[in-house]
Protein backbone atom coordinates (compact mmCIF):
# COMPACT_ATOMS: atom_id res chain seq x y z
CA UNK A 1 0.00 0.00 0.00
CA UNK A 2 2.81 2.38 0.89
CA UNK A 3 4.51 1.78 -2.43
CA UNK A 4 1.30 2.39 -4.39
CA UNK A 5 0.70 5.62 -2.50
CA UNK A 6 4.21 6.71 -3.24
CA UNK A 7 3.92 6.05 -6.95
CA UNK A 8 0.77 8.15 -7.03
CA UNK A 9 2.51 11.00 -5.23
CA UNK A 10 5.43 10.97 -7.63
CA UNK A 11 3.00 11.26 -10.51
CA UNK A 12 1.28 14.33 -9.09
CA UNK A 13 2.50 17.54 -10.74
CA UNK A 14 4.68 19.77 -8.62
CA UNK A 15 5.54 17.08 -6.11
CA UNK A 16 8.88 15.52 -5.33
CA UNK A 17 9.32 12.49 -3.18
CA UNK A 18 12.87 11.34 -2.61
CA UNK A 19 13.81 7.77 -3.49
CA UNK A 20 13.52 5.38 -0.62
CA UNK A 21 14.86 1.94 0.07
CA UNK A 22 14.05 -1.07 2.16
CA UNK A 23 16.21 -2.14 5.06
CA UNK A 24 17.82 -5.57 4.88
CA UNK A 25 16.60 -8.09 7.46
CA UNK A 26 18.46 -8.04 10.78
CA UNK A 27 21.25 -10.51 11.41
CA UNK A 28 20.53 -13.55 13.54
CA UNK A 29 23.53 -14.84 15.43
CA UNK A 30 23.19 -18.26 17.08
CA UNK A 31 25.75 -20.94 17.84
CA UNK A 32 23.55 -23.69 16.39
CA UNK A 33 19.96 -24.17 15.25
CA UNK A 34 19.93 -27.38 17.32
CA UNK A 35 20.08 -27.45 21.12
CA UNK A 36 19.49 -29.72 24.08
CA UNK A 37 18.53 -27.43 27.03
CA UNK A 38 18.49 -23.88 25.66
CA UNK A 39 20.10 -21.66 23.07
CA UNK A 40 21.05 -17.98 23.19
CA UNK A 41 20.14 -15.83 20.18
CA UNK A 42 21.63 -12.44 19.39
CA UNK A 43 20.06 -10.10 16.84
CA UNK A 44 22.15 -7.49 15.06
CA UNK A 45 21.51 -4.39 12.97
CA UNK A 46 24.39 -1.97 13.29
CA UNK A 47 22.83 1.17 11.87
CA UNK A 48 22.39 4.45 13.72
CA UNK A 49 18.74 5.25 14.43
CA UNK A 50 17.46 1.73 13.79
CA UNK A 51 15.56 -0.67 16.07
CA UNK A 52 14.82 -4.40 15.96
CA UNK A 53 11.55 -6.11 16.86
CA UNK A 54 11.20 -9.87 17.33
CA UNK A 55 8.66 -12.57 18.09
CA UNK A 56 8.90 -16.23 19.15
CA UNK A 57 6.38 -18.73 17.80
CA UNK A 58 6.08 -22.18 19.27
CA UNK A 59 5.68 -23.51 22.79
CA UNK A 60 5.76 -20.49 25.16
CA UNK A 61 5.28 -18.02 22.29
CA UNK A 62 5.69 -14.32 23.03
CA UNK A 63 2.69 -12.03 22.59
CA UNK A 64 3.26 -9.94 19.48
CA UNK A 65 6.56 -8.34 18.54
CA UNK A 66 8.86 -7.07 21.24
CA UNK A 67 11.60 -4.46 21.08
CA UNK A 68 14.95 -6.24 21.07
CA UNK A 69 17.28 -5.04 23.80
CA UNK A 70 19.62 -7.97 24.30
CA UNK A 71 20.26 -11.70 23.81
CA UNK A 72 17.19 -13.98 23.91
CA UNK A 73 17.26 -17.39 25.58
CA UNK A 74 15.12 -19.98 23.77
CA UNK A 75 14.25 -23.20 25.64
CA UNK A 76 11.80 -24.93 23.30
CA UNK A 77 11.51 -25.62 19.59
CA UNK A 78 10.50 -22.25 18.14
CA UNK A 79 10.40 -20.02 15.10
CA UNK A 80 12.07 -16.69 15.77
CA UNK A 81 11.07 -13.80 13.52
CA UNK A 82 12.65 -10.34 13.55
CA UNK A 83 12.59 -7.15 11.51
CA UNK A 84 14.37 -3.79 11.56
CA UNK A 85 13.00 -0.26 11.32
CA UNK A 86 14.53 3.17 10.66
CA UNK A 87 12.70 6.45 10.09
CA UNK A 88 14.39 7.10 6.72
CA UNK A 89 13.83 3.67 5.17
CA UNK A 90 11.09 1.14 4.60
CA UNK A 91 11.01 -1.55 7.28
CA UNK A 92 12.91 -4.71 6.53
CA UNK A 93 11.46 -8.01 5.53
CA UNK A 94 11.38 -10.66 8.22
CA UNK A 95 14.48 -12.57 9.23
CA UNK A 96 13.50 -16.02 10.43
CA UNK A 97 15.17 -19.00 12.03
CA UNK A 98 13.79 -22.33 13.18
CA UNK A 99 15.39 -23.50 16.44
CA UNK A 100 14.97 -27.18 17.21
CA UNK A 101 15.33 -29.19 20.41
CA UNK A 102 17.61 -32.10 19.62
CA UNK A 103 16.11 -34.82 21.80
CA UNK A 104 17.98 -38.11 22.15
CA UNK A 105 21.73 -38.40 21.99
CA UNK A 106 23.36 -41.05 19.83
CA UNK A 107 26.28 -43.23 20.80
CA UNK A 108 27.69 -43.61 17.33
CA UNK A 109 26.71 -43.82 13.70
CA UNK A 110 27.93 -45.07 10.35
CA UNK A 111 27.43 -43.61 6.91
CA UNK A 112 27.28 -45.27 3.50
CA UNK A 113 28.69 -44.08 1.18
CA UNK A 114 31.31 -41.69 2.56
CA UNK A 115 30.63 -38.02 1.78
CA UNK A 116 32.16 -36.42 -1.30
CA UNK A 117 35.81 -35.41 -0.77
CA UNK A 118 34.98 -31.73 -1.28
CA UNK A 119 32.52 -31.72 1.62
CA UNK A 120 33.71 -34.35 4.12
CA UNK A 121 32.56 -32.57 7.30
CA UNK A 122 33.37 -34.88 10.22
CA UNK A 123 31.95 -37.91 8.46
CA UNK A 124 28.98 -39.65 10.08
CA UNK A 125 29.45 -37.64 13.29
CA UNK A 126 28.41 -34.49 11.38
CA UNK A 127 24.85 -35.82 11.44
CA UNK A 128 24.57 -35.92 15.24
CA UNK A 129 27.07 -33.33 16.52
CA UNK A 130 24.36 -30.65 17.04
CA UNK A 131 26.34 -28.19 14.90
CA UNK A 132 24.16 -26.57 12.27
CA UNK A 133 25.47 -25.73 8.82
CA UNK A 134 25.60 -22.11 7.70
CA UNK A 135 25.12 -20.48 4.29
CA UNK A 136 28.73 -21.38 3.62
CA UNK A 137 28.61 -24.93 2.32
CA UNK A 138 32.32 -25.29 3.06
CA UNK A 139 31.98 -24.45 6.76
CA UNK A 140 32.71 -28.04 7.82
CA UNK A 141 29.25 -28.61 9.26
CA UNK A 142 27.84 -29.98 6.02
CA UNK A 143 28.44 -33.30 4.31
CA UNK A 144 27.47 -33.71 0.67
CA UNK A 145 26.68 -36.46 -1.80
CA UNK A 146 26.33 -36.48 -5.55
CA UNK A 147 23.68 -38.85 -6.77
CA UNK A 148 24.05 -41.56 -4.12
CA UNK A 149 21.33 -42.74 -1.75
CA UNK A 150 22.67 -42.14 1.75
CA UNK A 151 22.25 -44.70 4.53
CA UNK A 152 22.89 -43.63 8.12
CA UNK A 153 22.79 -46.28 10.82
CA UNK A 154 22.93 -45.22 14.45
CA UNK A 155 23.15 -46.91 17.82
CA UNK A 156 21.04 -45.12 20.40
CA UNK A 157 22.58 -44.18 23.71
CA UNK A 158 20.74 -47.00 25.49
CA UNK A 159 17.27 -48.16 24.55
CA UNK A 160 15.40 -44.98 23.64
CA UNK A 161 11.82 -43.99 23.00
CA UNK A 162 11.50 -42.27 19.61
CA UNK A 163 8.60 -40.11 18.48
CA UNK A 164 10.02 -38.17 15.61
CA UNK A 165 13.00 -37.97 13.29
CA UNK A 166 14.03 -34.70 11.66
CA UNK A 167 16.34 -34.46 8.65
CA UNK A 168 18.03 -31.11 8.00
CA UNK A 169 19.22 -30.33 4.50
CA UNK A 170 19.93 -27.36 2.19
CA UNK A 171 18.13 -25.95 -0.86
CA UNK A 172 20.05 -23.74 -3.27
CA UNK A 173 18.87 -24.28 -6.83
CA UNK A 174 21.45 -21.89 -8.29
CA UNK A 175 24.22 -23.85 -6.59
CA UNK A 176 22.90 -27.23 -7.84
CA UNK A 177 21.90 -28.17 -4.30
CA UNK A 178 18.46 -29.68 -3.60
CA UNK A 179 16.85 -31.53 -0.69
CA UNK A 180 16.06 -35.26 -0.79
CA UNK A 181 13.03 -36.71 -2.51
CA UNK A 182 12.49 -39.71 -0.18
CA UNK A 183 13.29 -40.67 3.39
CA UNK A 184 12.89 -44.13 4.96
CA UNK A 185 13.14 -44.89 8.68
CA UNK A 186 13.78 -48.38 10.05
CA UNK A 187 14.47 -49.59 13.58
CA UNK A 188 16.49 -52.63 14.48
CA UNK A 189 17.85 -54.80 17.18
CA UNK A 190 21.20 -56.35 18.01
CA UNK A 191 20.38 -59.37 15.84
CA UNK A 192 20.32 -57.20 12.75
CA UNK A 193 16.59 -57.41 12.16
CA UNK A 194 15.18 -54.22 10.68
CA UNK A 195 11.58 -53.08 10.59
CA UNK A 196 10.06 -50.27 8.48
CA UNK A 197 8.71 -47.47 10.68
CA UNK A 198 8.14 -44.45 8.47
CA UNK A 199 8.46 -43.34 4.87
CA UNK A 200 8.10 -40.00 3.16
CA UNK A 201 8.08 -39.25 -0.58
CA UNK A 202 8.00 -35.70 -1.91
CA UNK A 203 4.88 -34.74 -3.83
CA UNK A 204 5.15 -32.94 -7.17
CA UNK A 205 4.30 -29.68 -5.37
CA UNK A 206 7.00 -30.28 -2.77
CA UNK A 207 9.53 -31.00 -5.52
CA UNK A 208 8.65 -27.67 -7.15
CA UNK A 209 8.84 -25.82 -3.83
CA UNK A 210 12.30 -27.24 -3.19
CA UNK A 211 13.51 -25.60 -6.39
CA UNK A 212 12.23 -22.20 -5.22
CA UNK A 213 13.51 -22.42 -1.66
CA UNK A 214 16.83 -20.82 -0.80
CA UNK A 215 18.16 -21.95 2.54
CA UNK A 216 17.59 -24.57 5.20
CA UNK A 217 15.12 -27.38 4.44
CA UNK A 218 13.87 -29.64 7.22
CA UNK A 219 11.58 -32.65 7.19
CA UNK A 220 10.05 -34.23 10.29
CA UNK A 221 8.81 -37.83 10.14
CA UNK A 222 6.41 -38.69 12.96
CA UNK A 223 6.68 -42.17 14.40
CA UNK A 224 4.40 -44.17 16.61
CA UNK A 225 6.28 -43.90 19.89
CA UNK A 226 8.39 -46.98 20.56
CA UNK A 227 11.66 -47.97 22.16
CA UNK A 228 14.64 -49.07 20.09
CA UNK A 229 18.38 -49.63 20.16
CA UNK A 230 19.19 -48.98 16.51
CA UNK A 231 17.87 -46.72 13.77
CA UNK A 232 18.56 -46.75 10.05
CA UNK A 233 17.71 -43.71 7.90
CA UNK A 234 17.82 -44.01 4.12
CA UNK A 235 17.83 -40.70 2.26
CA UNK A 236 17.22 -40.63 -1.48
CA UNK A 237 18.60 -37.55 -3.25
CA UNK A 238 16.58 -35.23 -5.50
CA UNK A 239 18.09 -36.82 -8.60
CA UNK A 240 18.64 -35.12 -11.92
CA UNK A 241 18.38 -31.36 -12.22
CA UNK A 242 15.25 -30.30 -14.11
CA UNK A 243 15.06 -28.97 -17.65
CA UNK A 244 15.08 -25.28 -16.75
CA UNK A 245 18.36 -25.61 -14.84
CA UNK A 246 21.70 -24.79 -16.56
CA UNK A 247 22.91 -28.22 -15.44
CA UNK A 248 19.77 -30.03 -16.61
CA UNK A 249 20.15 -33.80 -16.65
CA UNK A 250 23.06 -33.85 -14.20
CA UNK A 251 22.71 -34.94 -10.58
CA UNK A 252 21.78 -32.41 -7.90
CA UNK A 253 23.94 -32.28 -4.78
CA UNK A 254 22.49 -33.47 -1.48
CA UNK A 255 23.74 -31.58 1.58
CA UNK A 256 23.00 -32.78 5.12
CA UNK A 257 24.00 -31.19 8.41
CA UNK A 258 21.96 -33.05 11.03
CA UNK A 259 19.49 -35.79 11.80
CA UNK A 260 17.58 -35.26 15.05
CA UNK A 261 16.09 -38.10 17.10
CA UNK A 262 13.28 -36.79 19.28
CA UNK B 1 1.16 28.69 -4.09
CA UNK B 2 -1.57 27.79 -6.56
CA UNK B 3 -4.41 25.47 -5.67
CA UNK B 4 -2.94 22.41 -7.40
CA UNK B 5 0.44 22.76 -5.67
CA UNK B 6 -1.27 23.35 -2.33
CA UNK B 7 -3.37 20.22 -2.73
CA UNK B 8 -0.35 18.17 -3.71
CA UNK B 9 1.69 19.49 -0.79
CA UNK B 10 -1.13 18.77 1.63
CA UNK B 11 -1.50 15.28 0.25
CA UNK B 12 2.18 14.59 0.68
CA UNK B 13 2.16 15.79 4.28
CA UNK B 14 -0.96 13.84 5.15
CA UNK B 15 0.08 10.74 3.31
CA UNK B 16 3.57 10.94 4.74
CA UNK B 17 2.20 11.00 8.26
CA UNK B 18 -0.39 8.32 7.63
CA UNK B 19 1.73 5.90 5.68
CA UNK B 20 5.01 6.61 7.43
CA UNK B 21 6.86 7.69 4.28
CA UNK B 22 10.60 7.44 4.82
CA UNK B 23 12.70 10.58 4.90
CA UNK B 24 15.74 11.55 2.86
CA UNK B 25 17.94 8.47 2.90
CA UNK B 26 21.64 8.88 3.49
CA UNK B 27 23.96 5.90 3.76
CA UNK B 28 27.52 5.52 5.01
CA UNK B 29 29.36 6.37 8.17
CA UNK B 30 31.63 9.03 9.67
CA UNK B 31 33.00 11.41 7.07
CA UNK B 32 31.89 9.19 4.20
CA UNK B 33 28.12 9.57 3.83
CA UNK B 34 26.17 9.62 0.59
CA UNK B 35 22.80 10.29 -1.00
CA UNK B 36 21.71 7.57 -3.40
CA UNK B 37 21.07 8.31 -7.06
CA UNK B 38 19.88 5.23 -8.93
CA UNK B 39 18.90 7.39 -11.91
CA UNK B 40 22.33 8.79 -12.61
CA UNK B 41 22.25 7.30 -16.10
CA UNK B 42 19.02 7.50 -18.06
CA UNK B 43 20.43 5.86 -21.16
CA UNK B 44 18.31 3.89 -23.57
CA UNK B 45 18.84 0.14 -22.95
CA UNK B 46 17.64 -0.59 -26.49
CA UNK B 47 20.45 1.53 -27.90
CA UNK B 48 23.09 0.71 -25.27
CA UNK B 49 22.22 -2.69 -23.76
CA UNK B 50 24.13 -4.02 -20.77
CA UNK B 51 24.12 -7.39 -18.99
CA UNK B 52 26.59 -7.56 -16.14
CA UNK B 53 28.29 -4.20 -15.58
CA UNK B 54 31.78 -5.04 -14.40
CA UNK B 55 34.26 -2.19 -14.03
CA UNK B 56 34.71 1.52 -14.68
CA UNK B 57 37.61 3.91 -15.21
CA UNK B 58 37.78 7.65 -15.95
CA UNK B 59 40.12 9.32 -18.43
CA UNK B 60 41.81 12.72 -18.12
CA UNK B 61 38.93 14.45 -19.93
CA UNK B 62 36.35 13.08 -17.50
CA UNK B 63 34.91 10.40 -19.78
CA UNK B 64 33.93 7.24 -17.93
CA UNK B 65 34.50 3.84 -19.58
CA UNK B 66 32.69 0.72 -18.43
CA UNK B 67 33.01 -2.97 -19.32
CA UNK B 68 29.91 -5.10 -19.79
CA UNK B 69 29.73 -8.65 -21.10
CA UNK B 70 26.98 -7.67 -23.55
CA UNK B 71 28.78 -8.12 -26.87
CA UNK B 72 26.49 -5.61 -28.55
CA UNK B 73 28.67 -2.96 -26.86
CA UNK B 74 31.39 -4.21 -24.53
CA UNK B 75 32.63 -0.75 -23.64
CA UNK B 76 30.07 1.94 -22.81
CA UNK B 77 31.24 5.54 -22.42
CA UNK B 78 29.50 8.08 -20.12
CA UNK B 79 30.07 11.64 -19.06
CA UNK B 80 29.94 12.50 -15.36
CA UNK B 81 26.29 13.49 -15.64
CA UNK B 82 25.37 9.98 -16.73
CA UNK B 83 24.80 10.74 -20.39
CA UNK B 84 25.99 7.93 -22.65
CA UNK B 85 28.44 9.33 -25.16
CA UNK B 86 29.02 6.20 -27.20
CA UNK B 87 30.10 2.58 -27.12
CA UNK B 88 32.33 0.08 -28.88
CA UNK B 89 33.42 -3.53 -28.79
CA UNK B 90 31.66 -6.75 -29.81
CA UNK B 91 34.41 -9.30 -29.37
CA UNK B 92 34.82 -9.46 -25.59
CA UNK B 93 32.34 -12.03 -24.23
CA UNK B 94 34.04 -12.06 -20.84
CA UNK B 95 34.83 -8.32 -20.64
CA UNK B 96 35.55 -7.92 -16.94
CA UNK B 97 38.53 -5.98 -15.56
CA UNK B 98 39.16 -2.49 -16.91
CA UNK B 99 42.28 -0.50 -16.16
CA UNK B 100 43.38 2.81 -17.64
CA UNK B 101 47.03 3.76 -17.88
CA UNK B 102 48.81 6.81 -19.25
CA UNK B 103 51.84 5.84 -21.34
CA UNK B 104 53.96 8.56 -22.88
CA UNK B 105 51.05 10.98 -23.05
CA UNK B 106 48.47 8.54 -24.36
CA UNK B 107 45.90 6.70 -22.27
CA UNK B 108 45.32 2.99 -22.91
CA UNK B 109 42.74 0.52 -21.66
CA UNK B 110 43.50 -3.00 -20.44
CA UNK B 111 40.50 -5.32 -20.72
CA UNK B 112 40.72 -8.56 -18.74
CA UNK B 113 38.50 -11.08 -20.57
CA UNK B 114 38.07 -14.35 -18.68
CA UNK B 115 36.22 -15.97 -21.59
CA UNK B 116 38.99 -15.21 -24.07
CA UNK B 117 41.63 -16.08 -21.43
CA UNK B 118 43.50 -12.94 -22.35
CA UNK B 119 44.14 -9.35 -21.42
CA UNK B 120 43.67 -7.00 -24.34
CA UNK B 121 45.37 -3.59 -24.48
CA UNK B 122 43.49 -1.04 -26.58
CA UNK B 123 43.45 2.63 -27.38
CA UNK B 124 40.51 4.62 -26.03
CA UNK B 125 38.74 4.23 -29.39
CA UNK B 126 38.98 0.44 -29.18
CA UNK B 127 41.93 -0.14 -31.50
CA UNK B 128 43.76 -3.22 -30.25
CA UNK B 129 47.42 -2.64 -29.43
CA UNK B 130 48.45 -6.00 -27.94
CA UNK B 131 47.17 -9.09 -26.18
CA UNK B 132 48.66 -10.75 -23.10
CA UNK B 133 48.33 -14.55 -23.27
CA UNK B 134 48.19 -17.34 -20.71
CA UNK B 135 51.54 -18.18 -19.08
CA UNK B 136 52.04 -21.44 -20.95
CA UNK B 137 55.64 -21.97 -19.85
CA UNK B 138 55.27 -20.98 -16.21
CA UNK B 139 54.48 -24.51 -15.10
CA UNK B 140 51.26 -23.75 -13.23
CA UNK B 141 48.88 -24.08 -16.15
CA UNK B 142 48.06 -27.08 -18.31
CA UNK B 143 45.93 -25.27 -20.86
CA UNK B 144 44.76 -21.84 -21.92
CA UNK B 145 41.28 -22.39 -20.49
CA UNK B 146 42.66 -22.62 -16.94
CA UNK B 147 43.64 -18.96 -17.17
CA UNK B 148 40.66 -16.68 -16.46
CA UNK B 149 41.95 -13.17 -15.81
CA UNK B 150 39.75 -10.69 -13.97
CA UNK B 151 41.94 -7.64 -13.39
CA UNK B 152 45.07 -5.80 -14.50
CA UNK B 153 47.36 -3.29 -12.83
CA UNK B 154 50.48 -1.57 -14.08
CA UNK B 155 53.74 -1.83 -12.13
CA UNK B 156 55.97 1.22 -11.51
CA UNK B 157 58.30 0.00 -14.28
CA UNK B 158 55.41 -0.37 -16.77
CA UNK B 159 55.03 -4.14 -16.43
CA UNK B 160 51.49 -5.47 -16.81
CA UNK B 161 50.34 -7.43 -13.77
CA UNK B 162 47.29 -9.65 -14.14
CA UNK B 163 45.14 -11.33 -11.48
CA UNK B 164 43.79 -14.73 -12.51
CA UNK B 165 40.74 -14.36 -10.28
CA UNK B 166 38.44 -16.91 -11.91
CA UNK B 167 41.25 -19.31 -12.74
CA UNK B 168 44.09 -20.53 -10.55
CA UNK B 169 44.57 -17.42 -8.41
CA UNK B 170 48.06 -16.60 -9.59
CA UNK B 171 49.30 -13.11 -10.29
CA UNK B 172 51.16 -13.00 -13.62
CA UNK B 173 53.64 -10.22 -14.37
CA UNK B 174 54.34 -9.47 -18.03
CA UNK B 175 56.75 -7.16 -19.79
CA UNK B 176 55.06 -4.71 -22.13
CA UNK B 177 56.00 -6.95 -25.06
CA UNK B 178 53.75 -9.67 -23.63
CA UNK B 179 56.49 -11.97 -22.31
CA UNK B 180 55.94 -13.48 -18.86
CA UNK B 181 58.45 -12.26 -16.28
CA UNK B 182 57.13 -13.67 -13.04
CA UNK B 183 54.24 -15.54 -11.44
CA UNK B 184 53.34 -15.11 -7.75
CA UNK B 185 50.39 -15.45 -5.37
CA UNK B 186 48.47 -18.61 -6.15
CA UNK B 187 45.99 -20.74 -4.21
CA UNK B 188 48.27 -20.89 -1.18
CA UNK B 189 47.68 -17.18 -0.61
CA UNK B 190 44.58 -16.22 -2.58
CA UNK B 191 41.06 -17.50 -2.97
CA UNK B 192 39.25 -15.79 -5.85
CA UNK B 193 42.00 -13.23 -6.57
CA UNK B 194 39.49 -10.93 -8.16
CA UNK B 195 41.20 -7.54 -8.18
CA UNK B 196 44.62 -5.93 -7.96
CA UNK B 197 45.86 -2.36 -7.56
CA UNK B 198 49.23 -0.70 -7.13
CA UNK B 199 49.26 1.08 -3.78
CA UNK B 200 51.47 4.16 -3.91
CA UNK B 201 50.13 5.81 -0.77
CA UNK B 202 53.49 5.17 0.86
CA UNK B 203 55.69 6.59 -1.89
CA UNK B 204 58.83 4.98 -0.54
CA UNK B 205 57.26 1.54 -0.46
CA UNK B 206 54.77 0.86 -3.25
CA UNK B 207 53.03 -2.49 -2.93
CA UNK B 208 50.30 -4.62 -4.46
CA UNK B 209 46.85 -4.81 -2.95
CA UNK B 210 45.07 -8.00 -4.06
CA UNK B 211 41.55 -8.99 -3.09
CA UNK B 212 41.10 -12.56 -1.94
CA UNK B 213 37.37 -12.22 -2.39
CA UNK B 214 36.07 -15.60 -1.26
CA UNK B 215 38.28 -15.31 1.85
CA UNK B 216 36.99 -11.82 2.72
CA UNK B 217 40.60 -10.64 2.88
CA UNK B 218 42.77 -7.98 1.32
CA UNK B 219 46.27 -9.35 0.74
CA UNK B 220 49.31 -7.12 0.54
CA UNK B 221 52.33 -8.17 -1.55
CA UNK B 222 55.63 -6.37 -2.01
CA UNK B 223 56.76 -5.74 -5.55
CA UNK B 224 58.77 -8.97 -5.47
CA UNK B 225 55.57 -10.92 -4.98
CA UNK B 226 56.01 -11.76 -1.28
CA UNK B 227 53.04 -11.51 1.03
CA UNK B 228 53.65 -8.79 3.61
CA UNK B 229 50.23 -8.36 5.19
CA UNK B 230 46.59 -9.37 5.38
CA UNK B 231 43.54 -7.25 6.20
CA UNK B 232 40.63 -9.33 7.49
CA UNK B 233 37.28 -8.00 6.33
CA UNK B 234 34.74 -10.61 7.52
CA UNK B 235 31.48 -10.48 5.63
CA UNK B 236 32.96 -8.41 2.80
CA UNK B 237 33.39 -10.21 -0.55
CA UNK B 238 35.53 -7.40 -1.92
CA UNK B 239 35.86 -7.14 -5.71
CA UNK B 240 38.82 -4.88 -6.51
CA UNK B 241 40.74 -2.27 -4.54
CA UNK B 242 40.29 1.27 -5.86
CA UNK B 243 42.67 3.76 -4.31
CA UNK B 244 41.52 7.38 -4.18
CA UNK B 245 43.39 9.84 -2.01
CA UNK B 246 44.32 8.11 1.24
CA UNK B 247 41.41 5.70 1.12
CA UNK B 248 40.77 2.33 -0.53
CA UNK B 249 37.26 1.77 -1.88
CA UNK B 250 35.63 -1.54 -2.73
CA UNK B 251 32.42 -2.81 -4.17
CA UNK B 252 31.39 -5.66 -1.88
CA UNK B 253 29.62 -8.16 -4.12
CA UNK B 254 27.83 -9.96 -1.29
CA UNK B 255 28.04 -10.19 2.48
CA UNK B 256 26.85 -13.77 2.76
CA UNK B 257 26.67 -16.83 0.58
CA UNK B 258 25.27 -17.92 -1.81
CA UNK B 259 26.84 -15.83 -4.52
CA UNK B 260 23.45 -14.54 -5.68
CA UNK B 261 22.32 -13.46 -2.21
CA UNK B 262 21.82 -9.78 -3.24
CA UNK B 263 23.56 -8.66 -0.05
CA UNK B 264 26.19 -6.24 -1.33
CA UNK B 265 27.33 -2.77 -0.30
CA UNK B 266 30.34 -0.45 -0.63
CA UNK B 267 33.30 -0.41 1.75
CA UNK B 268 35.89 2.28 2.47
CA UNK B 269 39.19 1.76 4.32
CA UNK B 270 41.31 4.62 5.68
CA UNK B 271 45.04 5.15 5.20
CA UNK B 272 45.73 2.37 7.71
CA UNK B 273 43.48 -0.06 5.80
CA UNK B 274 40.93 0.12 8.61
CA UNK B 275 37.22 0.20 7.64
CA UNK B 276 35.68 3.64 8.25
CA UNK B 277 32.44 3.50 6.26
CA UNK B 278 30.24 0.92 4.59
CA UNK B 279 27.53 2.67 2.53
CA UNK B 280 24.59 0.28 2.43
CA UNK B 281 26.27 -1.92 5.03
CA UNK B 282 26.56 -2.14 8.80
CA UNK B 283 28.69 0.27 10.84
CA UNK B 284 32.22 -1.08 11.13
CA UNK B 285 32.52 -2.26 14.75
CA UNK B 286 35.78 -3.42 16.27
CA UNK B 287 36.04 -5.89 19.11
CA UNK B 288 38.27 -5.31 22.14
CA UNK B 289 41.03 -7.34 20.48
CA UNK B 290 40.95 -5.04 17.44
CA UNK B 291 39.30 -7.52 15.08
CA UNK B 292 36.35 -6.44 12.97
CA UNK B 293 32.82 -7.72 13.62
CA UNK B 294 31.41 -9.29 10.43
CA UNK B 295 29.97 -6.70 8.06
CA UNK B 296 26.56 -7.17 6.45
CA UNK B 297 24.06 -5.34 4.28
CA UNK B 298 21.66 -3.03 6.13
CA UNK B 299 19.99 -1.12 3.28
CA UNK B 300 18.89 -2.81 0.07
CA UNK B 301 20.31 -0.21 -2.30
CA UNK B 302 22.44 -2.67 -4.24
CA UNK B 303 22.11 -6.30 -5.20
CA UNK B 304 25.62 -7.26 -6.33
CA UNK B 305 27.99 -4.27 -6.55
CA UNK B 306 30.98 -5.18 -8.66
CA UNK B 307 33.16 -2.08 -8.92
CA UNK B 308 33.46 1.50 -7.78
CA UNK B 309 34.86 4.63 -9.39
CA UNK B 310 35.48 7.73 -7.28
CA UNK B 311 35.45 11.18 -8.90
CA UNK B 312 37.23 14.36 -7.80
CA UNK B 313 34.24 15.43 -5.71
CA UNK B 314 34.25 12.14 -3.81
CA UNK B 315 31.12 10.77 -5.49
CA UNK B 316 31.13 7.03 -6.02
CA UNK B 317 29.87 5.34 -9.20
CA UNK B 318 28.86 1.73 -8.64
CA UNK B 319 28.53 -0.98 -11.29
CA UNK B 320 26.62 -4.17 -10.55
CA UNK B 321 26.79 -7.81 -11.60
CA UNK B 322 23.62 -9.87 -11.96
CA UNK B 323 21.35 -7.06 -10.87
CA UNK B 324 18.74 -6.76 -13.59
CA UNK B 325 20.98 -5.15 -16.23
CA UNK B 326 20.92 -1.77 -14.50
CA UNK B 327 23.23 1.07 -15.44
CA UNK B 328 25.61 2.26 -12.70
CA UNK B 329 24.28 4.10 -9.64
CA UNK B 330 25.94 7.20 -8.18
CA UNK B 331 26.47 7.78 -4.47
CA UNK B 332 26.65 11.57 -4.01
CA UNK B 333 28.81 12.61 -1.11
CA UNK B 334 27.15 14.79 1.53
Amino acid sequence: MNHLLKVLLVLLPGTVVSQSFRLAPPRIDVESRFFTDSVKVRLGFEMEGSSIFYKLEGKNSSNGFQHYTGPITVKHTSDLKAYAIHPDFWSSEMAEIHLTEAGQALKNGTLTPAPDKQYPGSGARTLFDLKSGSDDLHDGNWIAFLGDTVVFEAAMNGRQKLKRIVVSSMASFGSWVLPPREIYVQTGNAKGRWRNRAHWTATATEMTDMQRLQGIWMKALKLTAFRTDYVRIRIVPFGKLPEEHPGAGRQAWLFLDEILFQ
Amino acid sequence: MDRRTFLASSLITTAGMAAGLPGDPVIGHGNFKYRINTNWCNGNPQQYPVKNCHEMVIDHTGKIYMTTDDTRNNIVIFNKDGKILGAWGHEYPGAHGLTLHDENGEEFLYIADYERHQVIKTRLDGTVVRTFEWPADAGMYGSQTEFKPTETAIAPNGDVVVADGYGKNYIVQYAQDGSVKKVFGGPEHLKNAHGIALDRRNKSNPQWLVTSRADNKLKIFDLNGTVTGTVDLPGAYICRPVIHGNEVYFAVLISKLPWDSQSGFVLILNENNRPVSAPGGSSPIFRADGTLEPLYQTVQVFKHPHDVLVDRDGNIYVTQWNSGSVYPYRLERV
